[in-house]
Parts: structure tokens; sequence; C-alpha cells
């Protein structure tokens, strides 16, 4: 068993995300995947671009309940899928992985519904606060 | 309608009294152009400072504004055109006004060549009057106004866009690194978490696999640091002498599978290249991201082409192109039959970081990597293309010129050269033969090792007749030339060295030369060897 670093609470909600993890790079896919896994997420699946994790969604529309993504990605961007996300996920969870900080990325981001960001490189306790508070919304 | 003659000072406050230079070497002249300017109306006072042909108007122009200059012309002279094109030189830093020739003469090619050079206008010293100084005066005030509004537009644009470079470079690089250390920082985190929780339960695969990610993060960000280290020209490079045509036939492999099956590849190579000194890995880097941008430019497949020949460039051609030098040169060109580029994507393709590929899929440093690269071997890189059609880029590398015939006879050789006897130590056979060919042409006595060992015997053997030790600094065969140096140093400390290397001074790996040590960065010139070896074999002998 891994060690746990949510309380007992929040990793029994936790338990209850399927977690959708899009990133270009697999090596950041893999470590996420890790801290998920650690913060006792059951569920985690990947895709390496937009399309894809369009894709994997349209075949099942209740498969995920939380969207990691990174913005930065061929083909079509974190902002580009974020959009078409929420022509159908009006509500779910997006946390916006940036190494971006400025005003209007922001606001580009806000206004396009994101629920939250992430900065890179951040540690797994950070992105375990993010799952926290963004899962407030649906469980 | 002209407007008032009121200049405005450089720094915006209006003012009244204008400072005039005249610079003839008429006294009488002179006078004359004084008085008619102190007689121009309009409530304007004037401060009139004359001056002969002598420098130090320079000098004066350097500590003092001056609101106009009048340069007289002698036709049979041609001072005032010097000093007009040392007012004009970009290098000579003065609080730049507008400068009215005064002539003897109305020679119309006189004039065009006044003008060309930078005056602002051109005046009859015959017809000279206040009423016509005073419209000329007025008139060299708005061309010059126009000038320096110009002047300030472009540096503006200029520095906007070397700020956009920089964004440019900054935000690029910040996002290969975050994702390097998000890899780096997450996995060590979870490893902290494995190790400090329960010992029991360590798994060692898993530990494992992290330590490989941190692993491979570092090194992707150790190549990234390279590649921009080559694009700013600070990457030590192990340059070898090459025949362009071998190294395009041993990339050619290399490439095709690079390019796949819809594109042909086409040589195109010259007969008898004259040799260049590059670093072989960089060099096949470079082709390879030449190769893949052209197959991303023929989506549909195509053709490209590869190309040598041995071209001088001559004054004329650098003019037009002033990041170059007159001189021999290898030139390969690339060419590719596929969509092409705008003027905009010309302007901006060797900046780093600039790409228009998607987001994730071009690391947009291959070319400012390649840029980087020529640039740094001495030579330079051109690039023309049309939308629809192709594109084309030739680099030019310098011709290695060891036997640089062109320059034989400048080379000064002494008599007293021939009492002196220099160790050539080099690995390479052909740069050894080409040093030994240079030096014994020099005048000097040659003795010949191709390794530090092998060095060494020959100086127990004849360190009496040896002055001098020329050696190569990376070597294999487990001595280097510093070792032997420093062997040599114990036994024979009379002996000079000279070192070389395809390194620069400051960037041999692992060591740093001290005081004293003498270096030459391979390729070198024969007068520049000359002039080396003789500076070291008379070091404090004066």
């Amino acid at each position: 068993m891994r060690t746990s670093y949510v309380d007992k609470s929040s990793r029994e909600k936790l338990s209850r995300l399927s977690v959708l993890v899009v990133d270009d790079q697999p090596e950041i896919r893999i470590m996420v995947r890790e801290i998920l896994g650690d913060a006792g997420v059951s569920r985690v699946l990947e895709a390496s671009h937009g399309r894809d994790a369009l894709t994997l969604m349209d075949a099942d529309f209740d498969m995920v309940n939380f969207i990691i993504c990174d913005w930065n990605m061929p083909s079509m961007t974190g902002i580009e899928f974020l959009r078409q996300v929420r022509t159908v996920y009006a509500d779910m969870p997006f946390l916006m992985v940036t190494g971006r900080a400025d005003k209007f990325s922001v606001v580009e981001a806000r206004n396009a519904g994101v629920s939250g960001f992430i900065r890179k490189p951040f540690s797994p306790g950070q992105l375990e606060e993010k799952l926290r508070v963004l899962m407030r919304g649906v469980l | 309608m002209l407007s008032p003659l009121v200049y405005k000072h450089h720094k915006t406050q209006e003012f009244t009294k204008l400072r005039i230079m005249i610079v003839d070497n008429d006294e009488t002249a002179r006078f004359n152009l004084k008085k008619n300017i102190l007689k121009i109306s309009e409530n304007l006072q004037f401060e009139v400072e004359e001056y002969d042909y002598v420098p130090d108007i320079f000098e004066r122009l350097q500590t003092h504004s001056f609101d106009c200059i009048f340069l007289t012309h002698n036709p049979n002279s041609s001072d005032s055109l010097n000093i007009l094109k040392k007012l004009n030189h970009p290098d000579f830093n003065y609080n730049f006004c507008p400068c009215i020739i005064v002539a003897e003469t109305d020679n119309i090619d006189d004039i065009v060549e006044f003008l060309r050079v930078g005056a602002q206008d051109y005046v009859l010293k015959k017809t000279i009057s206040p009423e016509m100084l005073k419209i000329t005066l007025q008139k060299a005030k708005e061309i010059f106004e126009l000038k320096r509004n110009w002047r300030q537009a472009s540096e503006q644009i200029n520095n906007a866009r070397k700020m956009e470079a920089i964004g440019q470079l900054t935000s690029g690089v910040a996002h290969d690194f975050n994702n390097l250390l998000t890899v780096i920082m997450g996995n060590v985190h979870l490893l902290r978490r494995r190790v400090s929780a329960n010992t029991d339960n360590i798994n060692p695969a898993d530990l494992h696999d992290k330590i490989n990610a941190i692993d491979m993060a570092a090194v992707k960000g150790a190549d990234l640091v390279r590649r921009l280290m080559v694009f700013t020209r600070q990457s030590p490079l192990s340059e070898e002498t090459v025949n362009i045509n071998d190294l395009i036939t041993e990339t050619f492999e290399l490439l095709r599978r690079t390019l796949g099956e819809a594109i042909e590849i086409k040589t195109i190579l010259s007969d008898d290249p004259w040799p260049v000194s590059l670093d072989v890995n960089e060099f096949e880097n470079i082709m390879i991201n030449f190769a893949i941008n052209a197959r991303d430019a023929m989506p549909k497949g195509g053709r490209l082409t590869i190309e040598t020949d041995n071209v001088i460039l001559d004054e004329e051609y650098t003019i037009g192109h002033p990041e170059t030098s007159p001189g021999s040169y290898v030139m390969i060109a690339i060419s590719d039959t596929g969509i092409g580029m705008d003027a905009d994507v010309i302007s901006r393709i060797f900046e780093p970081f600039f790409t228009t590929k998607e987001a994730g899929e071009g690391t947009g440093l291959g070319m400012s990597m390649a840029y980087g690269f020529i640039r740094q071997c001495g030579g330079h890189i051109s690039v023309y293309s049309e939308l629809d059609h192709g594109t084309i880029f030739r680099i030019y590398l310098p011709k290695l010129t060891f036997e640089n015939t062109e320059n034989i006879d400048d080379c000064e050789i002494d008599d007293n050269n021939s009492n002196h006897t220099i160790l050539i130590v080099e690995d390479d056979e052909t740069v050894r033969d080409i040093a030994t060919n240079m030096i014994q042409r020099l005048g000097y006595k040659t003795l010949i090792a191709n390794n530090g060992r092998l060095a060494l015997e020959m100086l127990k053997r004849e360190h009496k007749n040896i002055d001098m030790i020329f050696t190569d600094i990376v070597m294999p065969g487990g001595m280097s030339g510093i070792e032997l140096a420093r062997q040599m140093r114990e036994f024979y400390t009379d002996i000079k060295i000279l070192f070389t290397s395809g390194y620069s001074k400051n960037s041999i790996p692992d060591y740093e030369l001290c005081d004293g040590e003498h270096m030459i960065s391979k390729p070198y010139r024969k007068d520049v060897l000359a002039q080396k070896i003789k500076s070291i074999l008379y070091e404090g002998s004066q």
C-alpha cells in the first residue's frame, strides 16, 4: 500500500474521481499518474493530445469526472480542448497545467471556463491541494 | 511655404541662437560666409566658430553641439569629402547635425558624391547671400529633422524587435525547463515519500523508474543547454579538416531516412571542393535540421537538392551582405521544392524559438543552431524563398587557408628562422602535414611526433636542438598536449611551448591557460602563426 498524505475523508472522495490527464509529454503523464495514485485516485486515464482526449470522452460519457490538462500541446492547445469540453461538460473540473502566468492567458482561460490553474513546476503536494479544492464541486 | 527658422534643441527646448561651424582653409572666405550668416534676419542670433582643415573640428564636435556645419569644398582636394565621410561614419560619435557643402564650382559629379556621402545641401560660394543662406538653413533643418525622426523610428523598431526576440527566447527556455523541472521535482518528492515512509514497502523497481525519469530530464536539460550554446556560439567545437563532399555523402543515408520515400534527394557536388574546418557532429545535426524543415515544407513530396561549390565573394557581394567579408568560401546550397516562406518568416527564421510549426512539434532551435554554428565556423548563411515554389539556403564556409598562398609573400621570412627547430606534435595526419609544411615554409627546421609519448622520447634524444614544441591539446592515446607540456617542463625548462586546438582559448575543456602560456586556435593563418612563433621564441630576450 502506498503512503497516504491525504486525510481519510478526502481520500475517500478522491477514490471516486476518474481523472483524465492530457499532456503531450509522456514523462509528465506518468508522474501525474503516480501522484494521483498516491493520493488515492483509483482511475487515471491518459491522452497525449486534445483530439485523443475528446475521442476518449465521446466513447463513454461518464468515464471522466475530472480533467488535468497541459496548456501547450501540438495540434490542439489546452485552451482549445477546454472550449470543446465546455460545450458538453459545463461543470466538469478542469485543471490547467501551465508555465504561463501572464494576465492575458489567465483571463483567456477564465473566459473559456477553466476551474483552476497549477503552475509548472509543481510538487505532488501542490497538485493534491488543487485536487481537493476543485473536487468539492463534483463530489 | 517654409516654416519659421527655429531650431529645436536636442532636448526639445526651443531656442533662437544657432551654433554654426564653418570649415574652410581660406580665411577671407570664412570671413565672408560668417558676415552673410550674421546678416540673416528673423530675430536670430548666431554663434559662429571658424575652423581650418584640422583635426580640431572632430574634437570640437565631440565635445560641443552645433546646429549646422558649412564645409567648403575645394575641387583640387578631397579633404572635404573625407571630413564628410568621417562625420557620417557610424563609429564617429557626435551630436549629429546637418552639413552644407560650400563649393567653388557646380560640378554635378561632385554634388552627387557629396549628397551620397551625407551632405544635407550644396551651395555655390559665389551665389551666397543672407537670404539664400536663410533658405538653405531652413531646408537643411527640415530635411535633418526628417532624417532624425527616421533614425529614431528605425532604432525604436529595432529595439522592439530585439525585445520581442528576447521575450521569445526567454519564454521558450522557460517552457522547456519548466517541463523538465516538473518531472525532476515531482519524482524527487515522490522518491522522498517512498523512502521516508515505510522502508519495508520500498519497491526497488519503482525507485529505479523514478531515478531514471529524473536522469532523463537532466540529460534533456543538458541537451537543451548545449543547443542554446551552439546558437550563442559559446559551444566548444571539435573542429576537423574535412572535404565537404565526403561529409555530405556520409550524411546522405541519414538524410534519406529523415526525408522518407516521397522526397527525392539530388546532389550536385563540386569536383574538388576546398577543405573546410568544422565540427562534423554539429554539421550532421544541422543538415538533419535542414532536411526536417524541407520535409515539412513538402508534405506532398518533392525534391531536396544539395549542391557544393567553391566560390569567391568579392567586395561587391560583401557590401550587399554586411555580415560577410570578402574571401574564398565553400558554398553548400540546400534547396527544396516546398511551400516556401513569406518575408516575415524569412526575416525571423534564425531567431531562437521562432517556429511556424504547431506548439510542441518544433523546438524553434534548429535554424538558430545552424546560424550560430555557421557563424562560429567563420561562415555565413543566406536564405531565399518564394511562396509555393521553394526555399534555398546557401551556407558559405571559409576555405581553410593553411596553405595561404595568397599571403605567402606577406609573411616575413627571417633568415634567423633556420637556426630554430620546432617539434610538431599532432595526431591528425592531414593537419600535421599542413602544419609541418607551413612551418617549414617559414624557414624553421621541424621534427614530428604523432602523439605525446613519441614527443617525449624525441625530446629525450634531441632536446638540445629543440627550441619550441608546437602541440595539439586534445590528442587520443592518453596524453594530452597539456600533460606533455607538464612533463616536459620538469626536465627542459628552456624549451618554449605553443599549444593549438580547435577550441577557442577560453573553452578548452577542463583547462585554463595560465599567464605565459600561448595558444593558437585552429584553423590558423600562416601569417598569424609566423607572428606567434616569433613572439614566443624571442620572448624575454629583448
